[in-house]
């Protein structure tokens, strides 16, 4: 029935790597910035979008 | 009460949710009104109404098969237990009446686009014609309601060629870009029967096929948008070289874990290559200096250099999820 060859997306199997929020932080931060300077700029939509973009970057974006 | 707002947008999928919003942004963009923030805001309620429906019409008639790709995923609220079914189908009812309403003050034409787009996302998951499991066709559907839907809803009727050539554009990239994501969900829908294109065709030629329809999309985006210039070219250049490489290393199997990197680094570039394109168009229409365009799409496409590397390292971290609220409640009960 069940292949055991097929890959686990399984947390136990496969825990996930501690994330370095530093790395992270600052790109958001630059990210925020410049949605900000779009925004200021009269750009709202771009701005908004550039914003939520920079705020998440979670798998799954295409389901 | 914040359980249920919780619920509503965790059933939007927020990353989701922005790539419609970005299509439709897009298709306004295109007509010159990309900052008629009243309209905007009107086709939003549209497409989000468009995709709460078809989330939940999916995640209803998928919980068997998200029971086993996404055990535990938070993100998936009959998966854990967060919500029944009959509250997904009211607010997919509620949504899908939304959508339609506030198309109707948007013209004909959008009521017609969203009323197919609906229509569409209930042959996709629902028995008897349920697409999801014919896996080419459903390659080709999916993001034909995804992308179609809000781009249109935004643009209105196509009257120029390059309007549609803007829309394929995008449609070949987003087919590009679904195949993907059967890579994680490769053992549910084997265990199915959901014959998708991974399925059927294996690692190799997925990523091949999956290559060619992000470069594909990118040169038909390049082609159809108005006055293109160095830095978007360049922009568009260096994100499909990106893709393909982050694809070719894709090709080898090393585990899902890096599977999981690798397709979220090609989301993520293909996401700032869209927000390029609008950048483009909303900088161009707002007659901005050379300089600060150039300025501006270079902070863009180091931004989304940055986030894909990050990705790559790190992986991903997400906040919208659900909380278990209901424990021992699975996705047997509802399935």
């Amino acid at each position: 029935m069940e292949n055991p060859e097929l890959p686990k997306y399984t947390e136990e199997k496969y825990p996930r790597p501690p994330v370095k929020r530093r790395a992270g932080a600052f790109v958001t931060l630059s990210g925020v910035v410049l949605a900000c300077v779009l925004i200021v700029g009269g750009l709202f939509v771009v701005g908004f979008i550039v914003f939520f973009a920079v705020a998440m970057s979670n798998f799954g974006s295409n389901k | 009460m914040i359980s249920r707002i919780r619920l509503i947008v965790v059933m939007t999928r927020p990353a989701v949710a922005v790539l419609l919003a970005t299509y439709a942004a897009i298709g306004l963009a295109s007509t010159g009104h990309g900052e008629d923030h009243a309209l905007l805001a009107r086709i939003l309620l549209v497409v989000f109404g468009f995709l709460l429906f078809s989330v939940a019409c999916n995640d209803i008639t998928d919980a068997r098969i998200d029971a086993v790709n996404l055990a535990g995923d938070r993100r998936r609220p009959l998966v854990v237990g967060g919500a029944n079914r009959i509250e997904m189908l009211a607010i997919g009812i509620v949504s899908a009446a939304l959508a339609l309403v506030v198309a109707a003050t948007l013209g004909w034409f959008a009521l017609a686009v969203v009323a197919a787009g609906l229509a569409l996302s209930v042959g996709y998951s629902v028995r008897p014609v349920r697409v999801a499991d014919r896996g080419a066709l459903a390659s080709l559907l999916l993001p034909a309601c995804y992308v179609a839907v809000p781009f249109l809803v935004g643009h209105g009727p196509l009257h120029r060629p390059a309007g549609l050539v803007v829309l394929a554009g995008l449609y070949v990239g987003f087919i590009g870009r679904i195949l993907l994501k059967d890579f994680r969900d490769v053992r549910g829908d084997a265990l199915f029967g959901k014959r998708t294109f991974l399925v059927r065709h294996g690692r190799g030629p997925t990523c091949v096929f999956s290559a060619i329809c992000l470069a594909l999309g990118a040169v038909l985006l390049l082609a159809g948008v108005d006055h293109p210039t160095i830095a978007l070219v360049g922009g568009y250049a260096a994100g499909t070289v990106a893709m393909v490489a982050l694809l070719a290393a894709l090709h080898t199997d090393r585990g899902p874990r890096r599977d999981e990197l690798l397709i979220s680094a090609v989301a993520i570039v293909g996401r700032g290559m869209l927000l390029l394109l609008l950048a483009h168009q909303e900088l161009v229409t707002a007659a901005w200096a050379p300089w600060a365009y150039d300025g501006v799409l270079a902070a863009l496409i180091a931004l989304t250099a940055a986030q894909a590397v990050i990705m790559l390292r790190h992986g991903p971290a997400s906040r919208w999820a659900m909380a278990p609220q209901r424990t021992g409640v699975t996705a047997n009960r509802s399935g």
